[in-house]
């Protein structure tokens, strides 16, 4: 074979001999035998000729010496020369011997090796008395013997020459109708075993040649056609081959770089493969694991039970189906490890859809497992206090509910709000107001029965699910728990705190009721035990007061969604006049925000703040006002000398993002330094001075002046002014509507006053009702008034497109 | 040298002998035959390995050069080894035994042998060798 591929050539071994030789041989070798019998024949009677020749030879020549010696019975001796010269050249023989009388005559060879014939002639002398004489001849000739051995060389050369010629004439003939046309064949088929495909036999021959090539040349082509098609499949195989080759590699690679465990199986779920990865999981080599059986190398457990679970790949052969991923499953592996999986297994057709084997794929899922139950853990508790949360609370009282289908018990809900809890977050922080909250938790752990469901719904509002227990034994447990709050002294440092319970109880007496119906009744009634001065329980009823208030504000939290949506909030904005014409003060518009209800009506604040402030939907509302104002001030270019304020909620100063929000508000809008002013409720800007320290040093600097509202309502230290920067102190209403009336009253305000004053603070007195209220304040010294008696509400709109109203302050009022 | 070669030589020896009436070497041809029928040891073959002297014998010779010679089987008796004693019996026959009725024998044996040597093909070699000789 030679590197090009299978040697094709064919060598003739020089041993072997042509066909039209072996042809002409086998015909010379009968040619032979014809010829040596032809020869056979024809020498035959050779033998008698010859010597009936030389007997002929003999005797004419005998005869001629008679008939000389008769006509010259002396003849001479040149004579008889003469005449056996003659009859030597006439017969041919090789020598004659005569002897006549005394002459002795010798022609030719008469040698040895040469036989020969005598003859005795009588003759007569020619004298009459004489006796006839006698003369004695002889012809000289090889042998019979050799002469016929002469003859037969000849004949068999002649024959030999004949047959050899006949043989050679033969061979060309078959050298010319079988070697060449042979040779040619041999030739195109050498041309064809060397590539030369196209190479065909000559058909054109009309002798068995040009038939057998015929057919050839049919196989050829066949051949050919065999061979192209045998050409592309071993293309199409070897790019098969390729393709999966690399296919394989890929998958291998993959199989091998994936952190999943792969583990195949024949069809009798023993191990064919398995992964880098699941042998590390499975603590098995694949050397060892290969050919056991999978329920041997994986041993499954529950997680819950510890039964030993059929394996993966046996359920899915038998099947015939995938087997989605098991959840909680432990492998037990070899060296004591247990760890979590989840196997997946899908079955390993062949080409012919039959069932091969199985694919068992699976990762180690203890930490997913792990963060899965802690997430579980922290969506259904409360971080703080390990309590249920509210969705976890709710899911329980659907069971609770669930189970009063079948057993008909009741069950009974508290709700529990912590009184005075923002006081100690106020006061000591958040990390105090935590660790109220806990032992709050604890303290209602105690309390609480193995069965009880107790949550956190968040703040300081919990719930308690007393199951199986009718309306009067929860009363019962509400009140032991009212009882121990009411001793529970909080200590934080050096404070000391007495906290209350309002609670809320609601029987749970029918499978029909819902849980929102039950919570919103549970909130009610918790309610009303606050509003009924806190600290204390309120058992619901169906035809409460408060039911009806917190149903009035629950459904007016999503009106004012609707109304923001809609765009029926409106800004209405009431001035405060200066006291004094010529304070040089500028004026002063207190932004108030009314709704349009869905039928047009306008309405009052106090209609849906409360439920604004319950509902923390107080922060939403100040960014909208706070956004509505500015936006008008841009685009009506007013508030040069006129300073717009806009109340801030609580809840407002509490929200991180509502100072950076206010700020990015104020740096879009372009409105002058001085245009806007901030209202803050005193109780909200002393319940953390810092923050609000920090909340009016960042709005000042923003060019925006801050007023405290409602300032001198509650009887507070003063102290704080010297921390906190504002520029107004807007004197409480409830002081100013009673001044004229109550002397007390009067010198508040007038204390009040000279406070703000001495602080620096400019002055406004709100609920200025009448005119004497306004003469009063004129004479305290106020710097505005602010109230009906001066000007009314009218839209803000209206104030910055036409300016501002001369009825701002009725000049003969003041 | 081939035994077609061999046959060729002693075709036209023998019969440039007989024509010559050179009876010594028709003996001389009678006597080479016999040894070759006895001895097994072919002229042919040993003039091959005279000539490759120190070279690479065929196998089929240095196979046969290294055979030995007695003991052999009727079945493994060569073919040429019993043409070379069928040769040399025709022959004594037909020019020493009986040489006035069978003159003619050495000279079938000699064109015949010829015949062979030209042509390659031995009727008597194949009869041999179809009668079962190796």
């Amino acid at each position: 074979m030679t590197d090009s591929g299978p040697d094709t050539t064919v060598r003739r071994d020089q041993r072997q001999t042509a066909l039209p030789t072996k042809i002409t041989g086998i015909v010379f070798w009968g040619m032979v035998l014809v010829g040596v019998f032809v020869s056979f024949v024809q020498l035959r009677g050779q033998e008698h000729e010859i010597a009936f020749r030389y007997n002929a030879y003999a005797d004419r020549l005998a005869y001629s010496v008679q008939q000389s010696l008769a006509h010259t019975p002396e003849p001479s001796a040149a004579k008889l020369e003469a005449l056996a010269l003659q009859l030597k050249r006439e017969t041919g023989v090789a020598g004659i011997d005569i002897r006549v009388g005394n002459r002795h005559i010798i022609v030719g060879n008469t040698g040895a090796g040469l036989e020969a014939l005598p003859r005795m002639v009588r003759y007569a002398t020619g004298r009459r008395d004489s006796q006839p004489a006698t003369a004695f001849v002889a012809i000289y000739n090889p042998s019979v013997a050799h002469a016929l051995a002469a003859a037969r060389k000849h004949v068999l050369v002649a024959m030999g020459a004949i047959i050899l010629t006949f043989g050679a004439i033969l061979q060309w003939v078959l050298n010319l109708i079988l070697s060449y046309p042979f040779e040619r064949m041999v030739e195109a088929a050498r041309d064809f075993s060397t590539g030369e495909t196209a190479r065909r036999f000559d058909e054109a021959r009309d002798d068995e040649f040009g038939f057998l090539a015929k057919f050839i040349n049919k196989a050829l082509d066949f051949s050919v056609a065999q061979q192209q098609a045998l050409r592309e499949a071993l293309e199409r195989a070897q790019r098969s081959e390729s393709e999966l080759f690399a296919e394989k590699e890929r998958a291998e690679v993959a199989l091998h770089s994936i952190g999943d465990a792969v583990i195949t199986t024949d069809a009798r779920a023993a191990v064919e493969f398995m992964n880098p990865a699941a042998e590390a999981l499975a603590g098995w080599s694949a050397a060892d694991a290969i050919g056991r059986p999978l329920a041997e190398v994986l041993r499954l457990v529950d997680e819950s039970t510890r039964q030993l679970l059929e394996n993966p790949a046996e359920k899915c052969l038998r099947s015939g189906e995938i087997i989605d991923r098991m959840d909680q499953v432990i492998l037990l592996c070899p060296d004591g490890r247990e760890l979590d999986i989840a196997p997946s297994a899908a079955p390993i057709h062949d080409r012919n859809q039959r069932l091969v084997g199985a694919i068992v794929v699976f990762h180690d899922v203890g930490a997913t497992r792990r963060m899965t139950r802690q997430l579980s853990y922290l969506a259904s508790h409360d971080t703080l206090t390990g309590l249920y949360n509210r969705r976890e609370f709710e899911k329980q009282l659907q069971i609770a509910l669930d189970e009063m289908h079948l057993d008909n018990h009741s069950h009974a809900l508290c709700y529990l709000d912590m009184d005075q809890f923002k006081v100690v977050n106020d006061r000591c922080g958040h990390a105090a107001g935590d660790e109220l909250l806990k032992r709050f938790s604890r303290m209602l752990l105690g309390t609480a029965r193995e069965s009880d469901v107790i949550a956190r719904l968040g703040g300081d509002e919990f719930c308690m699910l007393l199951k199986r227990c009718d309306a009067d034994h929860a009363l019962g447990v509400a009140q032991d728990l009212l009882g121990k709050t009411r001793n529970f002294h909080f200590v934080w440092q050096d404070h000391s705190f007495d906290v209350g319970v309002s609670i809320g109880v609601v029987a749970i007496s029918s499978a029909n009721m819902t849980i929102p119906e039950i919570m919103t009744a549970a909130d009610t009634a918790c309610y009303a035990a606050k509003q009924a001065g806190r600290n204390r329980i309120h058992k619901y009823r169906t035809d409460d007061n408060a039911l009806r208030q917190r149903h009035g504000e629950i459904d007016w939290v999503s009106r004012l969604g609707r109304a923001m949506e809609e765009n029926r909030l409106k800004l209405y904005c009431q001035s405060a006049i200066p006291s004094s014409s010529n304070t040089g003060l500028g004026r002063y518009y207190e932004i108030l925000l009314r709704l349009v209800d869905e039928s047009g009506a306008l309405v009052p604040p106090v209609t849906f703040i409360p439920a604004a402030e319950r509902y923390n939907f107080m922060p939403q509302i100040d960014r909208w006002v706070v956004s509505a104002l500015l936006e008008l001030l841009r685009k009506n270019d007013g508030g040069c000398g006129e300073t717009f304020a806009i109340n801030i909620s609580g809840q407002s100063l509490n929200d991180d993002e509502f100072l950076g929000f206010v700020v990015s508000q104020l740096g879009a809008s372009g409105v002058h330094r001085g245009t806007v002013c901030f209202e803050i409720d005193e109780s909200a800007a002393v319940a953390d001075l810092d923050r609000t320290a920090h909340i009016i040093a960042t709005l000042h600097d923003r060019g925006c002046a801050i007023a405290v509202d409602h300032f001198g309502s509650a009887m507070r230290s003063f102290s704080y002014l010297k921390h906190l920067k504002v520029d107004y102190l807007k004197i409480s209403g409830d002081l100013v509507r009673n001044m004229t009336s109550d002397a007390l009253y009067h010198s508040m305000v007038e204390a009040t006053n000279q406070i703000g004053h001495a602080a620096g603070i400019r002055t406004i007195a709100e609920s200025a009702e009448n005119q004497n209220t306004i003469a009063a304040l004129r004479h305290i010294g106020v710097d505005y008034a602010q109230g009906y008696a001066i000007s009314d509400l009218c839209p803000l709109e209206d104030i910055l497109k036409l300016g501002p109203q001369e009825t701002a302050l009725r000049p003969a009022a003041m | 040298m081939t035994e077609r070669t061999y046959r060729l030589f002693f075709g036209s020896t023998l019969l440039i002998a007989l024509y010559f009436d050179f009876n010594a070497v028709v003996l001389g041809l009678v006597a080479l035959s016999l040894f070759q029928g006895i001895t097994g040891w072919r002229l042919a073959r040993l003039v091959t390995h005279l000539l490759h002297r120190g070279g690479v014998l065929p196998a089929e010779t240095a196979a046969a050069l290294a055979s030995p010679i007695i003991g052999r089987t009727a079945l493994t008796f060569d073919a040429e080894r019993a043409s070379s004693l069928l040769v040399a019996a025709v022959i004594t026959l037909g020019s020493v035994v009986f040489t006035d009725s069978l003159w003619f024998m050495p000279w079938f044996v000699g064109f015949a042998l010829f015949g062979a040597g030209l042509s390659g093909v031995c009727p008597m070699v194949l009869g041999f060798k179809w009668a079962g000789l190796k």
